[in-house]
């Protein structure tokens, strides 16, 4: 007993000490639990009866700043909170540490998960671990998620994915990230960004991890009345055993082939549908041209619920508050103004300029209609029905797509595709549907290239397992 | 032959659409006294935020040039599949019918009405 202890003493220390080492450049984490604390975790989870179900047993995972715990503080990545403590777990948290996950610590991200370089004002930057001698882009708001699992630090890392966020990373980084459909996973203890669009994500080294994670987190929640109901799922999955069918045919939206998809992009997505050929699957032409315009809508609509979720910090009942005696309101705008950063704050004002009275019936109200379009745009090629709205049916099982225009680039590039680089992803946000970047060998440059796969709302199970196949 | 061949398609000019009037000083500092925003101290600053702005409401505006025409809801989000469960719920009650509903109720309000109802259809026509 006391020999094996010894060992795990050891074990522990040797990793803990790895992902110190690890983390010291890329910047992957905000914060991380006590050795003494992963020691005893180790310890509580190996008395338990062997029986017992533990299917994340002993295995470290990480969790978004964004995501509250109640061992570590949660501040979104923004100055705003930067010392806020949870008084709770997030439900996902729960789940996982029940599962016999160890949570190692919280992970960077962009403030308030608003952004794509995962770089904020209170913990710097992340930077991409699979380039090592320059400062290469990790992608965001999850870029710390990905880049923790790229540097081995942990088995799977939870984050957020309302417009890309855990996706794009895990493609430039080339680990895998998926986001589920929405109302799969619960949502209690994230904080909100945008709520028609804000999903749970999952990053791990391959598909399989990543299906480990998504099944000790797919369940009902009373505490979110948006996650999927016990008799739904049970619905839903019976109809998808009914409905199931081969061979299997996939989408290639031909449309989504712009001028602005690098060369070698280009190469290895012919790559990736000539061996979905080879392996015996039918490939087929599909129109999207609506999807292209889903950054618009996602401009529009999620700003707008940025900007009202984001006006509980106005430092009277959440958030931090300056020295000086001000009146309410002068405190509020003063404070507001100093600890928000550039992004945030320019969000919030597009989100207030979308909500204006002169805008909010034409541009609003249209982006709205749009997004309708872009879900019935994807519902009108899909075999399987949505289960949401009673749309026309198609014939195809996953779409298949790049996950990025270009790789990873160096952080001192500038770029005027950065507001594009998630065009790929948001679409699979728009309508709810589940999505995953898989890698796939590297670029030229030798940077990791993503694919993305798309499969129909709720039917995730069908998609994990499709991918993993590849990866 | 590649199943695709490299586009001259560019995404960036299809999302450009028809730029809208830009917004100024005044507008920006509307949109600030919205949010709870005060201005930065430099006019410099206020300038680039003002420019960045710019630059995502063209993004935004672009879809207005789409014929949403054939949509006829908005999107509504995602909670519940279709024909999964049924609640129970009462059944509706119409203004016109609110007497006759309320007798299937035994509310001490309609209950008392009811009564005086029936008391007053008692009546002698020969009482006064």
């Amino acid at each position: 007993m006391s020999n094996k202890y010894n060992n795990l003493l050891k074990e522990v220390a040797a990793k803990y000490a790895s992902i110190i080492l690890n983390d010291a450049k890329i910047k992957s984490l905000t914060s991380i639990n006590s050795a003494e604390y992963l020691y005893d975790s180790f310890v509580e989870i190996s008395k338990l009866p062997l029986e017992k179900k533990l299917p994340l047993k002993w295995k470290l995972i990480t969790v978004k700043e964004n995501i509250c715990t109640k061992t570590n503080l949660t501040t979104a990545a923004s100055n705003m909170l930067k010392d806020y403590n949870s008084p709770f777990d997030a439900s996902i948290v729960e789940s996982l540490k029940k599962a016999g996950g160890i949570i190692l610590g919280k992970t960077n991200m962009d403030e308030f998960a608003m952004g794509v370089k995962s770089e904020n004002n209170l913990f710097g930057r992340t930077v991409n671990p699979v380039v090592k001698d320059s400062n290469y882009d990790v992608g965001g708001s999850s870029g710390g998620a990905a880049a923790a699992i790229a540097a081995d630090i942990c088995y799977a890392s939870v984050g957020s994915d309302t417009g890309g966020s855990i996706r794009l990373p895990a493609a430039y980084v080339g680990c895998v990230g998926f986001k589920p459909s929405f109302g799969r996973i619960s949502r209690y203890g994230m904080l909100a960004f945008a709520n028609s669009f804000d999903t749970v994500g999952i990053a791990a080294n391959n598909v399989k991890g990543v299906t480990k994670v998504f099944n000790v987190l797919d369940h009902p929640d009373i505490n979110d009345s948006t996650c999927l109901t016990k008799e739904a799922r049970y619905f839903v999955k019976e109809q998808h055993k009914k409905l199931s069918r081969k061979p299997i045919k996939i989408g290639i939206p031909i449309d989504w082939n712009v001028s602005e998809t690098h060369p070698n992009v280009l190469d290895k997505w012919n790559e990736f549908i000539s061996l979905l050929k080879s392996n015996g699957y039918l490939v087929q032409e599909i129109q999207l041209p609506i999807s292209l315009y889903a950054n618009s809508v996602y401009s529009t609509m999620a700003y707008a619920e940025a900007t009202s979720n984001l006006a509980k910090y106005n430092t009277i009942a959440f958030g931090n508050c300056l020295d000086e005696k001000f009146e309410e309101e002068i405190i509020s705008s003063t404070a507001r103004s100093f600890f928000l950063g550039d992004e945030v704050k320019k969000r919030l004002l597009l989100g207030a300029y979308s909500l204006a009275r002169m805008n909010s019936s034409d541009l609003f109200s249209k982006a709205r209609y749009v997004r309708r379009a872009i879900q019935l745009e994807f519902n009108k090629n899909f075999f399987l029905p949505s289960f949401s709205v009673d749309d026309p049916r198609g014939d195809i099982d996953f779409i298949v797509t790049p996950s990025f225009f270009n790789s990873s680039q160096p952080i001192e590039t500038p770029s005027s595709y950065s507001h594009l680089s998630d065009t790929m992803l948001v679409p699979a946000n728009m309508a709810g549907i589940p999505s995953v970047s898989i890698p796939f060998g590297t670029l030229n440059n030798g940077l990791p290239m993503g694919i993305q796969i798309m499969a129909q709302y709720l039917n995730d199970e069908d998609l994990l397992s499709f991918a993993g196949q590849f990866a | 032959m590649p199943f695709l061949k490299p586009s001259k398609v560019s995404l960036k000019r299809i999302l450009q659409g028809n730029p809208p009037k830009p917004i100024g000083l005044t507008e920006y500092g509307h949109l600030l006294r919205l949010v709870g925003l005060r201005e930065a101290d430099s006019k410099e600053e206020n300038e680039r935020t003002i420019l960045k702005l710019n630059e995502g409401i063209i993004q935004m505006h672009a879809i207005e040039r789409l014929d949403t025409s054939f949509i006829k809801e908005p999107f509504r989000t995602l909670n519940h599949a279709i024909n999964a469960e049924s609640l129970p719920s009462l059944p509706d009650q119409e203004p016109w019918n609110v007497f006759q509903n309320a007798k299937k109720r035994d509310g001490q309000y309609f209950a008392v009405y009811s009564k005086l109802k029936d008391d007053s259809s008692n009546e002698s026509p020969n009482k006064q």
